[in-house]
C-alpha cells in the first residue's frame, strides 16, 4: 500500500491506478488514508489525457501490473476505452524512473520491452480468435433454422415422389406391340370394312366366324387363364387407316369372347 | 454421413428444390382429379335381390353372389396389366383393361384407391377385407359373374 513516505513518482502513479479502479480507491479510503496523501495530482491527469490522446492505447498485459476492473471506463469522451474481455488482474505496481511522462504506460511504470510483449500476447490472442471453427453456413444462415431446412426436405422428398406418379400415370400405357410375344404376319392391318363387319359378330360366337371377317393377326399375345379353366388367347391387328390405334381380339378355346381398342 | 443441412445449405439444390416444388403444384394442377374419372355402371346378368351394399337390419351387406373375399390385411391390390379403373357403386370400383377384352374386374371395400389410367402393378387400393368378381361380358351387353382363376388374383395381389 502507499504511504506518505513514497517518492512522488510513486504516488502519481498510484494516482492513474485509481482512476481506473474505483474499488481500489475505495478499499484505499477504507484504509483511512487521510486526503491529503491522495496521490491524484493535476500533473499525472494532465500527462495521461496526453499520452491516450496522441497513442493508440493498447489494453494492458497482465505483466504490467494494470487492471481496469469492470469492463470499460472511459476516461474523456472519445479519448479511449477498455475493453472488459482483456481487462486484467491486479499486481504490484513497479516504480517510475523517470519524471517525464508521455504514455500511460510510462506512467505505470511499463517499459518498450513490456509493450513489444504486450503486443506479441494480444495478436496472439487475436489468432488464437480467428483459428476458432467457423460456424457452418447452416449456422450461420440467419434466416433460415434447420427445422426448416428438414421441412423443406421432407417437403420435396415428398414432392418428387408425387411428381414421379404423376408423370408415371401421365406416360402412355406400353402399347400392344410391346406385348406382343410373336409376331404371326408383320404387314397384317385391320381395314374399315373389317373392323366394321368385327364389331358387329356377337360375342360368344366361334372363332371360325371371326376368322372370315378378319385374316392372321399382326401378332399373338400371352395366353392368360382370367377363368377358371379357361384360357384365354388374344391376337392384335393395328388399324390400317390409324396405325397407333389396334384392336386386340380374345378367344377361349373355340369361343370368341370379344374385343377392344388399344389407343397408343 | 453428410449433414443434411450442409446439404441443402448448398444454394443450387435449394433452388432445384424449389424448383421442383413448384413443379410438382403446378402437374398437381394439371393433372386429372379423381372426380373427373367417370363413374362405371355395369348390369349384371345375375340379380340377386342381396347386392353389395345392400342394407339389412342396419348392416351394409359387403359380398354377394360371385364376389371373393379376401382379407388383405390391410395390404395393397396392383393392377394386373395396364388398364384404368373407374369408381362403381356402393364403395366398389371397376377395373378394365385394353389388353383383356370381355372381362373387367370389380374390387369393393378398397381404402386410399387409385382412380384413372393404371400401370401393370401399380396400387390400386389396399384394405382389410376386399371383395373381388370376375365379370365376363355377354352378348346381351350385361356382365356375367365368373369364377377367377388363382393365377389372376394372384397377379392382383402380388405385385408383378
Amino acid at each position: 500500500m502507499v504511504n506518505a513516505q513514497q517518492p512522488q513518482e510513486s504516488r502519481q502513479r498510484q494516482s492513474v491506478i485509481d482512476l481506473f479502479d474505483p474499488h481500489q480507491a475505495m478499499r484505499r479510503s477504507r484504509a483511512q488514508i487521510p486526503m491529503s496523501q491522495r496521490p491524484v495530482t493535476a500533473e499525472s491527469i494532465t500527462a495521461l489525457r496526453s499520452s491516450v490522446a496522441t497513442n493508440h492505447f493498447h489494453p494492458p498485459h497482465p505483466s504490467s501490473q494494470v487492471h481496469v476492473s469492470g469492463g470499460a471506463h472511459q476516461l474523456d469522451s472519445g479519448i479511449a476505452t477498455f475493453n472488459p474481455q482483456t481487462a486484467v488482474q491486479p499486481h504490484d505496481v513497479k516504480s517510475v524512473h523517470s519524471e517525464g511522462v508521455s504514455t500511460l504506460a510510462d506512467v505505470l511504470g511499463v517499459t518498450q520491452k513490456d509493450r513489444a510483449r504486450q503486443r506479441r500476447k494480444h495478436r496472439a490472442q487475436q489468432k488464437s480468435t480467428d483459428r476458432r471453427p467457423k460456424p457452418t453456413r447452416a449456422v450461420r444462415r440467419s434466416g433460415r433454422s434447420p427445422n426448416v431446412s428438414y421441412l423443406l426436405a421432407g417437403g420435396s422428398l415428398l414432392a418428387g415422389l408425387v411428381v414421379v406418379g404423376d408423370v408415371g400415370s401421365l406416360l402412355a400405357s406400353d402399347p400392344v406391340s410391346d406385348v406382343c410375344q410373336e409376331v404371326v404376319q408383320a404387314d397384317a392391318t385391320l381395314s374399315r370394312e373389317e373392323l366394321s363387319q368385327l364389331i358387329s359378330i356377337p360375342e360368344r360366337q366361334a372363332k371360325a366366324s371371326v376368322r372370315e371377317v378378319v385374316s392372321e393377326p399382326h401378332c399373338i399375345l400371352p395366353n392368360v387363364e382370367i377363368r377358371k379353366g379357361a384360357i384365354a388367347e388374344r391376337e392384335a391387328y393395328p388399324l390400317a387407316f390409324d396405325p397407333n390405334t389396334w384392336v386386340v381380339l380374345l378367344y377361349e378355346g373355340d369361343e370368341y369372347a370379344g374385343y377392344s381398342f388399344s389407343f397408343q | 454421413m453428410r449433414d443434411i443441412r450442409s446439404v441443402f445449405s448448398n444454394e443450387r439444390i435449394r433452388r432445384a428444390l424449389i424448383g421442383m416444388s413448384t413443379l410438382v403444384v403446378c402437374l398437381a394442377g394439371c393433372s386429372q382429379p379423381s372426380e373427373m374419372i367417370a363413374p362405371r355402371t355395369l348390369e349384371i346378368q345375375q340379380q340377386w335381390d342381396l347386392q353389395p351394399g345392400s342394407l339389412v337390419g342396419g348392416r351394409r351387406i359387403s359380398g354377394g353372389l360371385g364376389d371373393i373375399s379376401v382379407d388383405l390385411g390391410g395390404g395393397n391390390i396392383h393392377a394386373p396389366f395396364d388398364g384404368k379403373v373407374q369408381p362403381h357403386e356402393h364403395q366398389c370400383l371397376i377395373y378394365s383393361t385394353p389388353e383383356v377384352p370381355a372381362y373387367v374386374f370389380r374390387f369393393c371395400d378398397l381404402d386410399k384407391v387409385a382412380l384413372g389410367d393404371v400401370r401393370e402393378g401399380d396400387v390400386i387400393g389396399k384394405g382389410n377385407i376386399m371383395q373381388f368378381a370376375a365379370l365376363r361380358k355377354q352378348p346381351s351387353g350385361q356382365w356375367a359373374m365368373v369364377e377367377p382363376s388363382t393365377s389372376m388374383l394372384e397377379r392382383i395381389l402380388a405385385r408383378p
